[in-house]
């Protein structure tokens, strides 16, 4: 029988938490009860107490995470204290043993074992520490931090494979798959599905990431599930100020022009060589300079002890990058400020609310980083967001928790003429590519989501075992927008010049000389609204001690409404689906000392599709213009093209099934020594019912999941060894062995703030339409007849799903092996050594053939992963220093160095089958450093 | 039922077995030609060893050729080049690629397409900086030397030799001033036979009457390079 939970003061429940459960015993094995329990330190405001039952057994429902205090009394026996680390959604196991007193108050100190392995749960998590964060070398945010974490593949964009905007994928599942949550609620992006918020990283206390076997209480997400927890406060002041600086340290040549032989070859070998698309071939290419400098500060602190505390955080950064081929008084500049306060209120023992607002506004002057654009048309980009997150955590009754947060973000990203004239045209110079006069346009993008979820947790210890029941519910309303504003005049319009045939498109005489203009319709901001929800129930159901049956059940449901003239209230949703999805598994402690676990899960999984995936059906484009062609023979512009201003939009498929995941997942798991655990893993799963846009007949396109299946698998073995941070160092090793294949690497993937289309097939799902349709045959052989085979070439090959072998092989985010190796270690006069090794044997690639039809190179002409990118080595370290003054004031210098051997491995190569295939487009990062220097107290 | 082996043990196996670059016989193109062949091809895949065949139908690949390691070595084992073989006649012809015990047959993807009219002409080469003697190549199809000559602009009829079945002929290009002149075939009695529509056709907007694709972006009008210009009849430009 399990002890109830006593309290005796107030104490802080985490927004997320742990669980502790242990068992007293004396010298001889034998249980001890009525023992008493009693949790305490700076986690909690206030002390934890239980007391142990008949077989000796405790348990702590919540926990705060952290390092706390226990203290274990039991009358005639000696008192014992010692410590426990209690970990993010883990439960933690405590085995405390008890000698008969020979004397009163008689006291032993236990050594400190923090328990690593929990025999409670089937799913497969991995957890950043305090420790973690501050000792191995990231780039201080949660988004790079979590690629130390086993399997987790963010280095570089992995839709195509170039250095990018690293968003973080993984298990196959790519960078658009993941849900992002901030203190468990969700903030991810309602169009891009990705994070939707940054957060200010000394502001963190732990990251969670669950990759595997999650249970019903979490969903809308195939890859991985990233939880970020902030800092409380506390019963004591604490704060930082802080200042890092950044910038290259790769010292490479950046021309080799005059030098021959072996001096020649010397200078090549070490200079970077990137693809120069006018030659056709690679040359050495001068890298970015730049810096980067960032003021962080904190501060948290008690505002009345045990009652109510503050934390706040401060980050202003600026940064300055001068690009190969810009002019040097045309640097990228980028200057930003981020906030975060926060407050923890405990009004009574059993009830503890958190409020939580943040900020943050970013511009970035010069945002086109090739010289290309002259500096009067360039964009200035703008982002900013603002957040409001309140959580509540309630014990109404000793066996139950109830736990409410309400989240409210609001993002903007703007892309703006540096100019600020909306009058002045665009001009493009069709003679040397060079565009000129102005910006095109202003690109006016708004994010927002509102809501929040609703959990009740309840322990019902006698019934066939016991149970720990938790169901919930989440809602969210989620509304984006984007508005593309013309510039040029007549209400938006940009021209083209041709000066070598005399049309040199000049503003004296009107813009009557040009070589053409396009005129663009204005069509407004174009708004899409979903609405999410879900509700689940789950059991962490123990029927015998060693054994738990991770039981769940949960739906969700989305609905997408278009952007229309139809006012909001009054519309259709286009997408209205339901998504049930079973999660069921089991946990063996095997030698019933929570340090062996043998686990099996089976789960389905969904995404929603996002608010981008109503794009597709909408009644307008923002894409939508007429072309004019000077014509000396009519002696003016001539209509030469128009891009439809009313399209026929998309039919979404009345069945239209949302697409899922099945995934099996099994674990075997042992602590080896105290802290020490390994881990091997094995997952396969299948995604299936990916959306495609297929013809169904001549007039309009339909949204539907294709008629033979198309799908993407994933299987993997993966080994981890984990030494939790204790004593001063901390380790973690893992070897990921894994296959990624499939039809489509994403789900419907569509880019950032597009008004129209995918990303093709490098990305997305994106089928040959016209083989798709019921009449596959007869549509080209119209084509043929008609005279317009041209339009066609190229198709061939690519996709009947049910005889076609160029879809279906290896995907982008696929590579055989990855290994990861970090650690720090801190020397006993305060010198800290974090390293980083990260090793990908490289991922696959194909040559994309260009296909007429759809003007672009959609084509596989040889087959999906059929060449393969190199290995890659990342090597980063960190050496920090702390200074301490007393005993809560120090100072730091730290010195992070990035790739420290400089590797200039090949991360993308050229894909699109011209006369640049196969040249080198991004490499590896050269090397850079970050230097730090912190105060705290 | 005998127990199955833990699911654990299958997965290194299953792993082990994928290949990583296995044959494939993927896409072709063009992916169609006139009746009489004649059309350069480029098939892709992978796996392609020196042995690699490639059939039209029953009919083998003409002129094939493999990617040079010394110039092309990104292409080696992934493409084969050919001539594309004469059809019996119009219509789908299935394409079967064979290399090392290894076949894949695409169906239903290359068309041959009926020639529309006599002296059909669809591209020139060279088509610019033309010089008086300069040997000129047409590209179409139903070009008979017997029926047909060439005249470019308002010169005299000039023969043709037939340098590929009747989808390719050549001519000696005749004396002519600096300027851009359209090609015409002609019977032997003088009666032009194509092109036999003047410039100035509105391609663009005819485009928008085909079946809408909805894909990226509508189809462009893709005139055939003739000189600059944007008449689609087949011209060659005398001069710098």
């Amino acid at each position: 029988m399990l002890s109830l939970l006593l309290l005796s003061a107030p104490y802080a429940l985490a927004a997320e938490a742990g669980a502790l459960r242990g068992q007293v015993l004396d010298t001889d094995g034998l249980a001890v009860p009525d023992a008493v329990v009693t949790l305490s330190g700076a986690e909690i405001g206030g002390e934890l107490v239980a007391q142990s039952d008949g077989d000796g057994r405790f348990r702590f429902l919540s926990v705060p995470i952290g390092t706390h205090d226990v203290l274990v009394t039991r009358p005639r026996f000696t008192t014992v204290r010692t410590t426990v680390t209690v970990r993010l959604g883990e439960s933690a196991y405590l085995e405390i043993e008890l000698q008969v007193a020979s004397t009163a108050g008689a006291e032993i100190v236990v050594e400190a074992r923090r328990p690593s392995v929990d025999t409670t749960s089937s799913g497969v998590s991995a957890n950043l520490s305090r420790e973690a964060l501050d000792n191995l070398p990231t780039g201080r945010s949660y988004q790079d931090a979590i690629n130390l974490l086993p399997g987790v593949y963010g280095n570089v964009d992995t839709s195509e494979g170039g250095g990018g905007d690293g968003n973080p994928s993984v298990r196959g599942e790519g960078q658009y798959g993941n849900n992002y949550f901030i203190d468990g609620v969700s903030t991810r992006d309602p169009t891009t599905k990705t994070f939707g918020n940054n957060v200010n990283f000394d502001a963190i206390e732990e990251i969670q990431v669950y990759t595997d076997g999650a249970p019903a209480e979490f969903g809308q997400f195939t890859g991985m599930l990233v939880n970020v927890v902030t800092r409380d406060g506390g019963d004591e002041h604490h704060g930082s100020a802080a200042y890092y600086l950044g910038a290259p340290a790769s010292f490479r040549p950046e021309s080799c022009t005059g030098k021959s032989g072996s001096a020649l070859a010397s200078c090549l070998d070490r200079a970077y060589m990137i693809l120069d698309p006018a030659l056709g071939e690679e040359v050495p290419s001068s890298l970015p300079r730049y810096y980067d400098m960032t003021l962080s500060l904190t501060a948290g602190g008690p505002i009345k002890k045990e009652t109510l505390w503050y934390f706040a955080a401060l980050d202003l950064a600026t940064s300055s990058a001068s690009y190969p081929g810009m002019p040097v008084d045309q640097p990228t500049v980028d200057r930003g400020m981020m906030g975060w306060a926060k407050f923890t209120w405990f009004p009574s023992a059993d009830l503890t609310v958190r409020v939580t607002v943040a900020g943050s506004s970013d511009n970035t002057d010069n945002s086109y980083t090739t010289p290309q654009y002259a500096p009067e048309a360039q964009v200035r980009s703008h982002s900013d967001d603002s957040s409001a997150r309140l959580n509540v955590n309630w014990t109404p009754w000793s066996n139950g928790i109830v736990e409410a947060g309400f989240g409210y973000l609001q993002s903007h990203f703007d892309s703006l003429p540096q100019s600020g004239s909306r009058d002045l045209p665009s001009i493009v110079n069709i003679d040397t590519g060079e565009y000129y006069g102005n910006a095109d346009s202003y690109d006016l993008n708004q994010r927002s989501r509102v809501g929040g979820e609703l959990k009740v947790t309840a322990l019902v210890p006698k019934a066939l075992g016991s149970h720990k029941f938790k169901a919930g519910t989440e809602a969210w309303v989620l509304d984006d927008s984007r508005e593309l504003i013309y510039t040029g005049p007549g209400d938006g319009r940009s021209y083209e010049a041709q000066p070598s045939a005399g049309l040199p498109c000049t503003e004296a005489s009107g813009y009557t000389d040009c070589a053409g203009y396009t005129q663009y319709d204005q069509v407004g901001a174009m708004k899409h609204r979903g609405l999410t929800f879900a509700a689940f129930l789950q059991d962490d159901w123990q029927p015998i001690n060693p054994l738990t049956l991770n039981v769940g059940v949960r739906v969700d449901r989305e609905s997408l409404y278009p952007s229309s003239d139809t006012p909001l209230g009054e519309r259709e949703p286009i997408v209205d689906q339901w998504m049930p999805a079973p999660r069921l598994g089991a946990a063996w402690d095997v030698t019933n000392d929570s340090r062996t676990l043998l686990s099996a899960n089976w789960g389905r999984y969904f995404d929603v599709n996002g608010n981008s995936f109503s794009e597709w059906g909408d009644e307008r484009s923002a894409y939508s213009y007429y072309e004019y062609t000077y014509d000396p023979a009519a002696g003016g512009y001539v209509l030469s093209w128009v891009q439809d201003s009313a399209l026929t939009p998309s039919v979404y498929d009345e069945d239209l099934q949302p697409a899922h995941m099945n995934k099996l997942t099994l674990v075997a798991e042992r602590e080896l020594v105290p802290q020490l655990s390994v881990a091997l893993r094995g997952m396969t799963s299948r995604t299936n019912n990916i959306p495609e846009d297929v013809n169904i007949d001549d007039s309009h396109w339909s949204i539907t999941n294709p008629g033979a299946e198309k799908f993407r698998e994933y299987r993997a073995i993966e080994l981890v060894v984990e030494r939790a941070f204790d004593n001063g160092w901390q380790l973690m090793g893992s070897y990921t062995l894994s296959e990624s294949k499939g039809h489509a690497p994403g789900q419907f993937e569509l880019p950032s703030g597009s008004a129209y289309g995918s990303d093709g097939n490098g990305v997305g799902v994106y089928l040959d339409d016209v083989n798709e349709s019921k009449d596959a045959e007869g549509l080209r052989q119209e084509y043929f007849d008609a005279g317009y085979g041209s339009y066609l070439d190229g198709l061939a090959g690519l996709g009947r799903l049910d005889d076609d072998a160029g879809y279906y092989g290896y995907l982008p985010y696929h590579s055989f092996h990855m290994a990861k190796l970090s650690g720090s270690y801190t020397f006993d006069q305060g010198t800290t050594l974090g390293l980083s090794y990260m090793f990908d044997s490289g991922h696959a690639w194909e040559k994309h053939t260009y296909v007429p039809l759809y003007g672009d190179y959609y084509g596989f002409g040889e087959g999906r992963g059929t060449r393969w990118m190199p290995a890659v080595h990342y090597v980063d370290i960190r050496l920090a220093h702390a200074v301490t003054f007393n005993e809560h004031q120090a100072l730091e210098v730290s010195v992070d160095i990035f790739n420290v051997p400089n590797f200039d491995t090949p991360v993308t190569y050229y894909s699109n089958d011209d006369q640049n295939f196969g040249e080198t487009l991004f490499r590896q990062s050269p090397r850079a450093i970050q230097a730090g220097l912190k105060f705290s107290y | 039922m005998a127990p199955r082996a833990p699911l654990l043990h299958l997965l290194p196996l299953a792993l082990i077995s994928c290949n990583t670059t296995g044959f494939g016989a993927i896409s072709f193109s063009p992916i169609y030609s006139y009746v009489e062949g004649c059309v350069p091809v480029v098939v892709r895949g992978s796996g392609f060893g020196g042995d690699v065949k490639v059939t039209f139908g029953a009919t083998p690949l003409e002129q094939v050729a493999l990617p040079d390691p010394a110039t092309e070595p990104l292409n080696v084992g992934y493409d084969v080049y050919g001539i594309v073989p004469a059809a019996v006649g119009p219509g789908y012809a299935p394409v079967t690629v064979s290399s090392g015990g290894h076949s894949a047959t695409i169906k239903s993807e290359f068309y041959y397409v009926a020639c529309p009219g006599a002296g059909q002409v669809d591209a020139v080469y060279p088509y610019d900086g033309v010089k008086a003697g300069d040997t000129v190549t047409l590209y179409g199809c139903n070009l008979d030397p017997a029926l047909h000559r060439v005249s470019v602009g308002y010169s005299d009829p000039v023969p043709v030799t037939s340098t590929c079945r009747s989808a390719e002929a050549s001519f000696v290009a005749p004396t002519m001033p600096d300027g851009t002149f359209t090609i015409h075939v002609v019977d032997n009695d003088g009666n032009i036979l194509f092109p036999t529509t003047g410039c100035g056709s509105d391609l663009g907007l005819a485009v928008q009457n085909l079946p809408h694709p909805g894909a990226l972006v509508p189809p462009r009008d893709t005139a055939p390079d003739t000189g600059g210009s944007y008449c689609a009849n087949p011209s060659i430009s005398y001069g710098e």
